[in-house]
């Protein structure tokens, strides 16, 4: 397995897709960082402020109020609240990291198949524990370096663009934090190597990365759930035992994360509890059909 | 023991049989001829050799080992085969030398590098090593594939239709480079093809696979005992030219074919034969030397009609 793992090392550096996905993820987060730091600017306050003053159905009085409250969100809007709910808005809540960490995987798994170089590597019975087993290894270290990545860009871009954060949470909160998102993320990206593994077909692949691990079918699914939680209260519980839920619940403060809850299925575990047992939940059974269902199918 | 050994292999694809009852025998050191028309199973057999594909039914046995078997008794001879199989498998994105990195690291090939250098001088790519896969033709992508499946030095080398998309110089290195693989490291080399011509000058037995089934196995040998000339005799008298020809070479095999001509085989002399039927007054119709075409013996056989005459 460290041999295979060495060879896609190898092959990573040495093609431009891995790079390609960095590089766009620290842009995006740059772009996103200076896109609010425009908006939060003295130019665009201006621009804003002058086209309220030529509005007609105003009356002086409603401007001004209008402007103030502008001026004073404008200025609210340089100050974060922290630094791990800025990680959050920034590449766990809408999916960003999710998204780049499954498309570069889920296009690099299925080359294996679509070029059919997997047909020069042993695959008897060992041959295939070993393969499946280094990809779900692989795809671990690939969510670890883009996590580390976004974190990093995400904390060097704000306050370069003049962000202050209100509260920087202490380094244990933080990697408590860090450590829950990335349990989250990686369940996703485990998913979605089965989706890959399985289905050896690049356009589910892609489909799967955009639609299932950025969160949207889970977004929808949850709110369909609360609409029939209505008539059927029991439905409430659903929302905790799903990857969407608790990547919501991430957006609380980590106390509150280690506090038991009393709202929760298990109260006793609290809401990091049910993090962490919801996501390894879901990463073992993708390990499990990844290393059974996906090893025995022919090679085509 | 046999270098390959299939016993009752079966594979089916939605309930259809494409490879059904195949029993396969392929002695170590030996180069392999597999032949059969396009459909016949070739490739669905030495995937499921390879571990590509799992058997619906019987077994495949690689030096003696059973590598797609579960719990302890599976074997560790998939390190032992490297494989082309249908179109070579590339990272077109990336340089024939990274292909075969990419394989040697995976293998734990000691001195990756200078091993993938060899082996692109071995098929002739030494000059474009650094140039992507993409880019090649159809012949070069084919010799990087033969590349990537010696890359191992592999005991077993499967090779589906090798020569294609090979120009007549490729396709005698090609021929040249297994003969010497196969001298030189006694890797025993299984080469299906259409391209009998190729496989005569260079295979040392032979398997002709029809509707999935066996049909035979044989060596060159015979093959070529079976594909020598002959001498056809007719006569207004055949049953008398057969019996006094039956009495005056008993070392020949002859064989009286439906329209009444006799076909002498093995051990013959044309001028004794023309002087026996000269003795016994004969009028003869026809008397003629035959050589048989090794493509129309082996067509004759893969459509499942008697190879005997």
């Amino acid at each position: 397995m460290f041999n295979l793992l060495k060879s896609d090392f190898y092959r990573t550096v040495r093609t431009g897709a891995f790079w390609g996905f960095a590089a766009f993820a620290v842009l995006i987060i740059f772009f996103g960082a200076g896109m609010m730091a425009f908006l939060a600017s003295e130019t665009f306050e201006d621009a804003v402020l002058s086209s309220m003053v030529d509005t007609e159905y105003m009356s002086p009085e409603e401007k001004a109020a209008e402007m103030a409250e502008f001026s004073e969100g404008a200025e609210e809007l340089k100050h974060l609240p922290s630094l791990a709910s800025t990680w959050d808005d920034m590449f766990l809540d809408g999916g960003f990291l999710s998204i780049v960490a499954c498309m570069f995987l889920g296009t690099y798994l299925v080359c294996d198949f679509r070029s059919g170089f997997v047909k020069n590597l042993p695959m008897d019975r060992r041959g295939r524990l070993a393969y499946f087993g280094e990809k779900l290894v692989y795809a671990f270290i690939i969510q670890v370096v883009f996590m580390a990545l976004a974190a990093v860009a995400t904390s060097v871009a704000f306050p370069l663009f003049g962000f202050s954060f209100e509260v920087v949470e202490p380094v244990p909160d933080l990697a408590i934090w860090l450590g829950l998102a990335f349990l989250l993320s990686l369940a996703y990206t485990f998913v979605l190597v089965v989706a890959a593994l399985w289905s050896r077909k690049e356009w589910l692949a892609v489909c799967w990365a955009l639609l299932m691990s950025t969160g949207v079918v889970g977004a929808f699914f949850l709110q369909g759930v609360g609409l029939l939680a209505r008539a059927w209260p029991w439905l409430d519980a659903v929302p905790f035992w799903t990857l969407r839920g608790n990547v919501e619940a991430l957006r609380e403060s980590v106390p509150w994360l280690l506090t038991p809850n009393a709202a929760y299925p298990i109260p006793a575990i609290a809401p990091a509890g049910q993090i962490v047992l919801v996501s390894l939940v879901v990463i073992v059974v993708a390990v499990v059909l990844g290393m059974t269902v996906c090893r025995k199918r022919d090679i085509k | 023991m046999y270098a390959i050994e299939t016993r009752g292999l079966a594979k089916a694809y939605g309930g259809r049989r494409v490879v059904d009852d195949f029993c396969m025998h392929v002695p170590q050191g030996e180069i392999y001829g597999f032949v059969g028309k396009n459909g016949a199973g070739k490739s669905t057999v030495l995937k499921m050799v390879d571990c590509l594909a799992a058997p619906t039914a019987g077994e495949v046995l690689v030096f003696g080992q059973n590598l797609q078997r579960e719990g302890a008794g599976g074997g560790a001879a998939g390190n032992r085969i490297g494989a082309l199989i249908e179109a070579p498998g590339l990272l077109e994105g990336m340089s024939a030398l990274d292909n075969l990195m990419v394989k040697a690291l995976a293998l734990g090939i000691p001195d990756a590098k200078a091993r993938c250098q060899e082996i692109l001088s071995w098929v002739g790519l030494a000059h474009v090593g650094k140039k992507r896969a993409k880019g090649f033709s159809q012949g070069m992508k084919q010799r990087l594939g033969i590349g990537l499946a010696l890359l191992g030095l592999p005991d077993l080398l499967l090779l589906d239709e090798p020569f294609n998309g090979l120009d007549p110089e490729g396709t005698r290195d090609l021929r040249r480079l297994i003969k010497r693989l196969n001298e030189t490291f006694g890797m025993t080399i299984v080469v299906s093809s259409h391209v009998l011509d190729q496989l005569d000058r260079m295979v040392t037995s032979y398997g002709v696979i029809a509707n999935g089934r066996m049909v035979r196995e044989m060596t060159a040998e015979e093959v070529r005992l079976e594909c020598g000339d002959s001498l056809l005799v007719r006569t207004t008298a055949p049953e008398r030219t057969l019996a006094q020809l039956a009495e005056a070479f008993p070392q020949a095999q002859l064989v009286m074919e439906p329209n009444g001509a006799i076909r002498v085989r093995d051990n013959f002399d044309s001028a004794a034969v023309a002087d026996t039927l000269h003795a016994m007054d004969a009028t003869v119709l026809e008397f003629s030397e035959v050589r048989r075409d090794i493509e129309d013996y082996f067509v004759a056989l893969m459509e499942g009609g008697a190879c005997h005459v």
